[in-house]
């Protein structure tokens, strides 16, 4: 099942429109963690995250009076994140950004490092491009369709397709320590969860 | 054949199937397993625990928040100051370009072919354009703007509300082009808006351009 965001009274978005600082908090402190995770497993990068939430939040009370609830808050306020998350991944100092020692870990075996499975899938995650890390996140944990991330991302339903096969079939290798040159093998087992 | 990684990943999400991929599927018990796999990795994936926002986060956003509201309140007064003055540069500029109209009665061609001449206007054609032309023509314009030197620390004021202005105009079409996306947005209508973030971009990469060559008005130093 898709992520589920949290809910809000219609009351506490009335207040953030009426420019309640104690609404704005409020919404800061329900969303502010679904936000920085997407960001951060979006972006594989924590500083780059923090940006988002900011980047994120500054938006959201700057527009909250636009807000015309089409969706639920909580949807406005993802989207948000997730088109400043898609326009660092569009940027040429992302592009060209070496990866940071502290957080974005050379990726060893998981078997080999004897870590856990949420350590080595997290682990896994970070290793995927950065267009694939997005598609997958996207897809398989926030629920967006193949033909929503292939708008978002200015392509086809096609491309997110098999960005998102790419995506599994180097999360698999990354995961069972595979050689690359016999990835055409099936991977019976690879998470205890499977 | 067995079926590939993308068909099993349109298995996995109850995709319709074709006979063929389903025969594939069912002859091959390895595929079955790869299938249980990826319903595996993806369970794995939503079960990833959510991570906490920094600590002090908060009260940088309110912080980075008052900084805008305080930079576009007073880039709104300055630009209000310097409209009056800038209609007048800019109508004296046009008066110097494309000569008197009443002296010379090619000078509204002129113009016009000069615009049209500019890498910058891309709206001259009566084609409407499609809106894979559209996509491609806002990502040509990205990265254009991507070119352009990055803004000086010294910002032109009479430019800079109009910038903000643009930036803004953009950011509010990608959102209402994403809840397009989410609500299943009409196709005439989605063009629509493609089309108006490409003049968007147009103006604004003119804007920066020549902002870029200092050729506008008058400079401020932003504390």
């Amino acid at each position: 099942m898709p992520n589920l965001l949290p809910q809000v009274d219609t009351a506490l978005v009335a207040r953030a429109q009426a420019g309640d600082r104690a609404a704005h908090a409020e919404l800061y402190s329900a969303f502010a963690s679904p936000v920085f995770t997407v960001a951060r497993r979006m972006l594989a990068s924590k500083a780059l995250a923090e940006d988002v939430l900011q980047e994120t939040f500054v938006d959201v009370l700057r527009k909250i009076g636009d807000y015309r609830g089409e969706a639920e808050v909580g949807f406005w306020i993802r989207r948000i994140a997730v088109n400043k998350c898609l326009m660092h991944l569009r940027s040429s100092w992302v592009s060209r950004r070496e990866p940071e020692g502290d957080e974005r870990v050379a990726i060893e075996p998981a078997r080999a490092a004897g870590l856990d499975d949420q350590v080595a899938l997290e682990r896994a995650l970070d290793g995927l491009a950065d267009v694939a890390r997005a598609v997958v996140w996207l897809h398989d944990v926030e629920g967006y369709t193949h033909k929503e991330i292939g708008r978002l991302m200015g392509s086809s339903t096609s491309f997110s397709k098999s960005q998102l096969a790419r995506a599994h079939e180097r999360l698999r290798v990354l995961l069972n320590g595979e050689n690359e040159a016999i990835g055409d093998e099936l991977c019976v087992q690879v998470l205890k969860t499977c | 054949m067995r079926p590939s990684t993308e068909d099993l990943l349109s298995v996995r999400d109850g995709e319709p199937l074709d006979a063929a991929t389903r025969a594939a599927l069912d002859a091959s018990p390895q595929s079955a397993v790869e299938l249980e796999r990826l319903r595996g990795v993806q369970r794995s994936l939503q079960a990833l625990p959510q991570l906490e926002a920094p600590a002090g986060a908060w009260e940088r956003i309110v912080a980075a928040e008052q900084r805008a509201r305080t930079a576009r309140r007073r880039a709104a007064t300055l630009f209000a100051g310097f409209g009056a003055a800038a209609a007048i540069a800019m109508a004296a500029l046009i008066y110097v370009v494309a000569g008197r109209p009443n002296d010379d009665a090619g000078a509204g061609a002129a113009l016009a072919d000069q615009g049209r001449s500019s890498p910058w206007l891309l709206t001259a054609s009566t084609e409407p354009a499609s809106y894979a032309q559209l996509v491609a023509e806002s990502a040509r314009l990205e990265r254009l703007l991507a070119e352009l030197p990055p803004q000086a620390p010294v910002v032109r004021l009479g430019t800079m509300s109009t910038i903000v202005g643009l930036e803004d105009r953009i950011s509010l079409l990608d959102e209402q082009l994403s809840y397009g996306a989410a609500s299943g947005l009409e196709s005439p209508q989605r063009t629509a808006l493609w089309s108006e973030r490409v003049d968007l971009m147009s103006a604004l990469v003119f804007v920066r351009a020549a902002q870029a060559q200092g050729n506008l008005f008058q400079t401020v130093e932003i504390p």
